[in-house]
């Protein structure tokens, strides 16, 4: 798989790249922010996307951030990690979406407060995302081919089941019953992965 | 974790639960803690799974979004400050003026204000009913945007020529205004937008309009000896002796300007009051020191000898100028609002207006083969003094640094969004500014927003030497595709009285 499951989306910000970029936005050239959010969509993405909402969402919410961000743009202070002060504004963001979305049907209550809860402490939260995504990570190693497969075309390239159906030639409810099976070993083995650490 | 319980968290999770399957999932997750931490793990790992799409690049339709996102804010700026200028004198024709220094976003607003097409935003739906039998009091003169009147107990959509009683509530939605003048007096209310405003008793002697939040702009006639005009807010309670005033609520607090005139300023939490006349402005609320400030929309004009000097804050001290207007050569004379409302309404955005950075007299404009000019109504009262300002100062929030000395003949560059740099020398306008120069002086930026139009802005600064506010005009530039740089000039000092 291209870069991994995980691997290319996280980005460290080269502090020196960022000051310039964010010199260049507050003289005046907007466009100049283009190469703040290529270079760093992905990392909004990977926090935005504990929300679990559809790709178009999603992306709501991550423009969002980066619409925040330009407006707070004279609140950065150069030299400091850019990537740092992106990540506080994208988890505020979330906060605030958590928030909005508390009377919303269908929403887990104590998926929402979990979330909360870890968005509060920045430190907590990039250590919880840091070993989640390692852990995870080596455990998607450890899988099948067939199953990396089945994984890369559900979430990399976000099919739906009846595509991935298709694509593994297998029938729907198969294919829901094989991502089930894998999400679950998955969960077994970042469960006995993190009891030992 | 059994089957069951893994198979509701990834139906969860991919959106194809049930209202029954949650039900259930919940009741579960609610009485077994372990159930629940195995849940919340399978959750996480969903997102990890999901932080790395194919194809992802929101480049470009982020910065469509950050560019009307910058748009719209600088037209609710400027729709707020034009608001604020129309009700605050009786002859009042400023739309014309704000052509000359903001955005196309702004004269969209304009148009937006002065009735034009508003496909995206209707009125809400409108309840007839009888109004009850309380006193009328006002009519409505002029309406736009979404808002609505509670009367009688009825819910009615505001219309130019309605009525207004005692006990009537006016709601005004994002582009709501509604402007109505009382019967028995020429005062004027206008109602900004965002807000609700309640109409609470008008009798012999006492009128009294409750602002629980929004805007409201008032010049108030002159009341007679022994009758009382009364502002009340959360904070505050204005009491209007005949005065033009702009009062700002929100849940915090209730900012006052006073434009013309005077009134007494009661803050509602100790009783303190406080007289604030013409140019003079104060917050009540928490956390804000009850202390007199400047008027954001003092004048910001300059007479001299007979003659105006003008620069281009055409918005601030706006309400100090006329449009006149004159038609295939015949005289100038004083402009309809109809026919500012057409001025404005002429003008394409995409134009490149001339710039006019200053002049004497009457600035003179020709739009389409009419002349348009804006005339001084009174004299602005300057007093000529001078500053060296030899340490860099920093803003007092987060709008960037003002590096360098200026001195006497230095012009300074401002770059958007609050940065600033200095530049060298110039003399431009060495002939416009104080010959005497003397004295150290902190600079507080008062406001700044980002403009990436290719139109001109002014800023403002108060520089605060032994008790003596001084006026800095920021003369912006107009190069290109963006208004970039910005020419800071001092000229048009003022002495303002200050309170401590």
């Amino acid at each position: 798989m291209d870069g991994g499951v995980y691997g290319s989306g996280v980005f460290r910000g080269d502090v020196v790249n960022a000051d310039l970029i964010v010199r260049k936005v507050l003289a005046g050239e907007i466009d100049a922010f283009g190469a703040i959010i290529r270079e760093y969509q992905g990392t909004v993405w990977a926090i935005v996307a504990c929300m679990l909402r559809d790709r178009s969402a999603t992306e709501d919410i991550v423009q969002q951030v980066f619409v925040n961000a330009y407006t707070k743009l004279d609140q950065y202070r150069a030299g400091a990690d850019f990537e740092k002060w992106l990540k506080g504004i994208a988890r505020n963001a979330v906060r605030f979406e958590l928030r909005r979305r508390v009377r919303e049907s269908l929403r887990l209550k104590q998926h929402q407060d979990h979330l909360l809860d870890l968005m509060a402490n920045e430190a907590r939260a990039d250590e919880h995302d840091a070993t989640l995504r390692e852990v995870v990570e080596a455990c998607v190693e450890s899988l099948s081919s067939s199953s990396k497969e089945a994984l890369d075309l559900r979430y990399r390239q976000q099919m739906d089941f009846g595509q991935i159906a298709v694509k593994l030639g297998r029938t729907v409810e198969a294919t829901r019953q094989v991502l089930f099976r894998i999400r679950d070993a998955l969960r077994e083995c970042a469960d006995s992965k993190l009891a030992k650490t | 974790m059994n089957d069951r319980i893994t198979e509701l968290v990834l139906k969860y999770a991919d959106g194809t639960i049930s209202e029954a399957e949650f039900a259930e999932l919940q009741g579960i997750l609610d009485s077994d803690e372990e159930a629940t931490r195995a849940c919340l793990r399978l959750l996480d790992i969903e997102t990890v799974l999901r932080s790395n799409p194919e194809g992802l690049d929101l480049t470009e339709a982020t910065l469509r979004r950050i560019r009307e996102d910058v748009r719209s804010r600088i037209v609710d700026r400027s729709m707020s400050r034009i608001a604020a200028g129309k009700v605050s004198r009786p002859r009042r024709h400023v739309p014309w003026a704000a052509i000359l220094t903001l955005a196309a976003g702004l004269v969209i607003a304009a148009g937006v204000w002065l009735g034009m097409e508003r496909s995206a935003t209707r009125p809400p739906p409108a309840v007839r009913g009888t109004a009850g039998s309380a006193r009328i009091v006002a009519k409505v003169e002029q309406v736009s945007g979404v808002r609505c009147q509670v009367s009688g107990g009825n819910r009615l959509e505001v219309a130019a020529g309605g009525e207004i009683r005692v006990g009537d509530q006016i709601e005004t939605g994002k582009d709501g205004k509604v402007k109505f003048r009382y019967l028995d007096e020429n005062t004027v209310i206008e109602v900004g937008d965002s807000s609700v405003l309640v109409c609470v008793a008008t009798t012999n002697n006492v009128k009294k309009l409750n602002v629980e939040k929004g805007r409201l702009a008032a010049n108030v006639a002159k009341q007679p000896e022994g009758k009382r005009f009364v502002v009340v807010t959360p904070h505050a309670v204005a009491e209007v002796v005949g005065t033009a005033f702009d009062i700002l609520v929100s849940s915090k607090s209730s900012e006052l300007d006073v434009i013309d005139g005077k009134l007494q300023y009661t803050r509602l939490s100790d009783g303190k009051k406080l007289l604030v006349q013409e140019g003079q402005s104060t917050v009540a609320g928490e956390g804000r020191e009850f202390i007199l400030g400047k008027c954001k929309y003092y004048p910001g004009g300059e007479y001299v000898d007979g003659e105006v000097l003008f620069k281009d804050d055409l918005m601030t001290g706006i309400d100090n100028w006329e449009v006149l207007v004159s038609t295939n050569g015949k005289p100038l004379r004083l402009a309809t609002e109809q026919e500012t409302a057409r001025i404005v309404r002429k003008v394409n955005p995409d134009d490149k207006l001339p710039y006019p950075r200053e002049a004497r007299g009457m600035l003179v404009t020709a739009f389409q083969g009419e002349t348009v000019a804006l005339r001084l109504k009174k004299p602005i009262p300057v007093v000529p003094m001078s500053v060296q300002f030899v340490r860099q100062a920093q803003t007092g929030t987060s709008l960037g640094i003002l590096y360098g000395d200026v001195l006497e003949e230095e012009v300074i560059r401002e770059f958007p969004h609050g940065q600033w740099e200095p530049s060298g020398p110039h003399k431009t306008r060495r002939e416009l500014m104080p010959l005497e120069i003397k004295g150290n002086a902190q600079i507080v930026l008062e406001r700044s927003f980002v403009w990436d139009k290719p139109w001109s802005d002014t800023r403002l600064a108060l520089a605060r030497r032994d008790g003596i506010y001084i006026t800095l005009t920021f003369t912006s530039g107009y190069e290109g595709k963006n208004a970039v740089f910005s020419d800071v000039v001092v000229r048009a000092m003022k002495k303002t009285e200050v309170s401590k």
